[in-house]
């Protein structure tokens, strides 16, 4: 137990020292600092790199402070580079070092440590003076002993060095040359993360005349913009070229025209620098900020045009937006189309081309409510006028005339019988047809119409019809079938006439017209009723047949009555008396009304 | 005496001025019509409609008259009140050829369709049979159908003659006579509580009341029936059965 107790605190003295003497085992390694001149003027920088050969991965080592040097990292870069005598890759960290005063600087030596290693570097020196200016320099290898810097030399024009964020910089690269013969010249300047740029691009050469000497110039131009904002320095410019020259020339300066015939030709690399230019680089501001900014910096221009003015629904319409101008066309985005329903937008396309910027969108119409494309918007900012701007075009009117075309029918048609159908099928446009020349037949606003009497009646009068039928119907049929009620209605009806005529006759003191009328009308009244044949009837067929079907004796007697009295009033010679009339029209009124009374004898 | 003679004549003049300056002021319905057109013409449709209502506002109609104010309202870019004329205008000349092509170029303008009706599917055919017919019309052939029926059967009762095959005759009158009412009841219904929705797109609610919860959005130019009114309210039908509250003035009446 106490041996093992003594093993595990070996073992973590053991682990411990070895983790506390990791940097014991690092290596020395050198680095390389080199300077792009030794030499320099106040305010030209001069750039600074720093090379690693052992291994690709060291970060920027952190630059001291030195007074009176201003120094700013700029990138990084793996590139072939000599070592002992040896060409190999090395990670190449490039810094900007900007003197701001004169004086003998001294960098270096730097260390630092990384994984366990130490780094160490040698010393360089910087001589700043104002009496300094950049010279032309001949590559490593070359003879030193041209000067030809009164001859030949570069200048970086930049026009403002005030700019905004993504503010198109154009810059003009000058090659001054007194007619040296100028090979394989190639302008460069140093790569960077901060700004995003061209590519040099060569235009019309020029002359001009300084200090009494006349100089062509090679011009460059491109452009570029600042990524963030801040202090920017672009540069230095370099132009690497070669000089061809006759021998002679390039050994004595005072070299004749003849040499360059009869002499033999040499060439001689050469690099050039022009001072960096700083470049104070102001953000965009917010205030002004229009909504649908979405970063164009420049002065631009907006067309806006659609293919089709008709279209119908669900088919596209392209929208053309041309966005023309100076300015930076990396920065310019679509411009922002109002978005409405009945509208579907598909992603515009973008086709660049030089100062221009095409966005073509289809758009398909969905609703036949649209009316017209919807107003579209183009904001940037102006870095000249220094503020927000807006372009607004439409909205531009559409017709939406209806339903969709029929599908394309396929690529390959039959050939159409002309015999038989049509070769092209009629289309018929929609929309709405012309308004009417003249009112009509003006008539009184009633919505009711339906409900007038009139039309009440028309309903009704069918079932009143109907009704009518079917009891006039029934009836019929009741007298058809039933002769004991046909027979009380006939002798009902012919009773009430006859009566009203006897009752004349009485009032007239007829005697005889009054029996014999009374006579009568009791054998048709009794005929009727009891279907007897009426012209037959007397006092012995009131005994024989009549008194068995009444059931009251005091009206067969006085049917007998009635009978005897119209044989005695009718045959005697003497005029009846009225009051025996009178009796004797009681006696009937009074068998008629119970006769009546009783439908089935 | 002169002088009494001139006061006379000039009291005569004025008279007679009077007379036609207000015979100048009297527009009658047909000058208003043909004002109206004036102004469509010129693309004043705002001034065309005004014209177009007051022949109405005097209660008048017709036919042309509600096919004219439809296409105002339809070129002033008032879809619903356009589609609410040019019915009105069916109702009275249903066989109009031009009303016809823009009620249906109106109708297709429209941003959602008439939701699809739940009403049986022959009595949809007898709708489209009869939308041939004013309801005057279909009126006199559903009497004329009636009356036949009655007197026919009348007939057949009485005259035992004619009662061959009577019993299936009536029935055939019968159900044509009914194939005919449904169609012209339903012309009435839609008379009485046809409604098209003017409002550009509104939410039928649960409640007649402002803040109640939304049932279904109504778009412009649908129909729908109205079932009964409470204050600005209308409690409305769509042709699917949906039943909801609308604003008043979110709708047309058919009725005419």
């Amino acid at each position: 137990m106490k041996v093992s107790r003594t093993i595990k605190t070996g073992l973590v003295f053991a682990a411990l020292l070895l983790i506390f003497s990791m940097n014991a085992f690092g290596r020395d390694i050198n680095f390389k600092i080199a300077l792009s001149s030794d030499k320099t003027p106040p305010g030209r920088q001069v750039e600074m790199n720093l090379y690693f050969f052992d291994s690709m991965d060291i970060p920027a080592p952190g630059m001291p402070y030195i007074e009176g040097l201003e120094v700013r990292y700029k990138g990084s870069t793996v590139e072939p580079a000599s070592t002992s005598g040896l060409m190999a890759d090395a990670l190449k960290h490039t810094y900007t070092v900007i003197p701001l005063t004169e004086g003998n600087f001294q960098i270096g030596p730097l260390s630092f440590s990384y994984k366990g290693n130490n780094y160490m570097s040698n010393t360089v020196f910087l001589d700043v003076s104002k009496g300094i200016s950049a010279p032309a320099k001949v590559s490593a290898g070359e003879p030193a002993d041209m000067d030809i810097s009164d001859r030949i030399y570069l200048e970086v024009d930049i026009p403002h060095t005030t700019v905004y964020v993504n503010e198109k910089v154009p810059v003009l690269v000058k090659f001054y040359t007194d007619w040296l013969d100028v090979e394989n010249l190639e302008i460069s300047d140093l790569p960077s993360e901060e700004y995003i740029t061209e590519k040099y691009e060569g235009i019309d050469p020029a002359m001009v005349a300084k200090g009494g000497v006349k100089y062509a110039i090679l011009r460059f131009r491109k452009s570029f913009f600042i990524l963030e904002p801040g202090e920017f320095t672009f540069g230095p410019v370099k132009a690497n070229f070669q000089i061809a020259k006759a021998r002679a020339e390039l050994l004595n300066n005072n070299g004749a025209f003849y040499n360059k015939f009869i002499g033999g030709r040499d060439s001689r690399s050469m690099e050039l620098e022009a001072p960096p230019v700083n470049i104070t680089v102001k953000p965009l501001p917010s205030r002004g900020r229009p909504a649908n900014f979405t970063g164009a910096v420049g002065t631009f221009d907006m067309d806006f045009s659609i293919d089709t003015k008709e279209v119908k629904i669900g088919e596209p319409i392209t929208l053309t937006m041309k966005i023309t101008g100076k300015g930076n066309f990396a920065t310019v985005k679509a411009p922002v189309v109002n978005k409405v329903e009945g509208l579907s937008f598909y992603e515009p396309q973008e086709t660049r081309e030089g100062d221009s910027t095409t966005f073509t969108q289809i758009v398909k119409v969905t609703s036949p409510d649209i009316r017209a494309i919807p107003e579209i918007t183009f904001s940037y900012f102006d870095p000249l006028k220094e503020s927000y701007e807006t372009i607004t075009k439409g909205p531009v009117p559409v017709k939406v005339i209806g339903p969709p075309k029929p599908a394309k029918e396929a690529a390959v048609k039959p050939v159409p019988d002309i015999l038989k159908e049509p070769a092209e099928k009629e289309e018929l446009g929609t929309g709405i047809i012309y308004v009417k020349d003249s009112p009509g037949e003006l008539e009184i606003i009633n919505p009711y119409a339906y409900k007038s009497k009139g039309v009440i009646f028309l309903g009704l009068f069918p079932i009143l019809l109907f009704a009518g039928a079917v009891m006039t119907h029934k009836r019929i049929s009741l007298l058809e079938e039933d002769t004991a009620y046909a027979g009380w209605l006939a002798a009902t009806r012919r009773a009430g006439s006859d009566m009203s005529k006897a009752k004349s006759l009485l009032r007239n003191n007829k005697g005889k017209e009054f029996y014999s009328h009374v006579f009568k009308m009791m054998q048709m009244y009794l005929g009727t009723r009891f279907s007897i044949p009426p012209e037959g009837i007397t006092e012995q067929i009131v005994d024989d047949v009549i008194k068995h079907r009444i059931d009251r004796e005091d009206i067969i007697e006085k049917i007998r009555g009635i009978f005897s009295d119209c044989y005695l009033g009718s045959y005697t010679q003497l005029e009846p008396d009225k009051s025996d009339m009178k009796e004797t029209f009681g006696k009937l009124k009074e068998v008629v009304t119970y006769l009546n009374s009783k439908r089935a004898i | 005496m002169k002088k009494h003679f001139f006061t006379l004549i000039l009291l005569i003049m004025s008279a007679t001025h009077v007379s036609y300056a207000q015979e100048e002021a009297v527009m009658t319905p047909e000058r208003d019509f043909y004002r109206a057109n004036l102004y469509y013409e010129a693309g004043n449709y705002a001034g065309a409609i005004e014209k177009e209502v007051s022949i109405l506002d005097k209660g008048l109609k017709s036919g042309n008259l509600y096919y004219n104010l439809g296409n105002a309202y339809f070129k002033n870019g008032e879809l619903g009140k356009a589609i609410l004329n040019y019915e009105r205008a069916r109702r009275l000349m249903p066989r109009d050829s031009d009303l016809l092509s823009n009620y249906r170029h109106a109708k297709s303008l429209m941003k959602r369709p008439d939701p699809p009706s739940k009403r049986f599917i022959l009595f949809k055919w007898l709708d489209m049979g009869m939308d041939y017919l004013t309801l005057k019309q279909s009126m006199v052939v559903s009497f004329m159908l009636y009356y036949f029926l009655v007197v026919y059967i009348i007939i057949t009762k009485v005259f035992k003659r004619y009662a061959r095959y009577s019993t299936l005759i009536s029935y055939v009158l019968c159900i044509l006579l009914v194939l005919v009412v449904i169609p012209t009841a339903q012309k009435i219904k839609d008379l009485n509580q046809g409604a098209i929705v003017t409002a550009k797109i509104i939410d039928a609610r649960f409640e007649p009341l402002q803040d109640a919860a939304v049932h279904f959005p109504i778009y412009e130019g649908m129909k729908v029936y109205v079932l009964r009114t409470k204050g600005d309210w209308c409690k409305v039908k769509r042709p699917d059965g949906k039943i909801g509250w609308l604003p008043k003035n979110a709708l047309g009446i058919i009725g005419i």
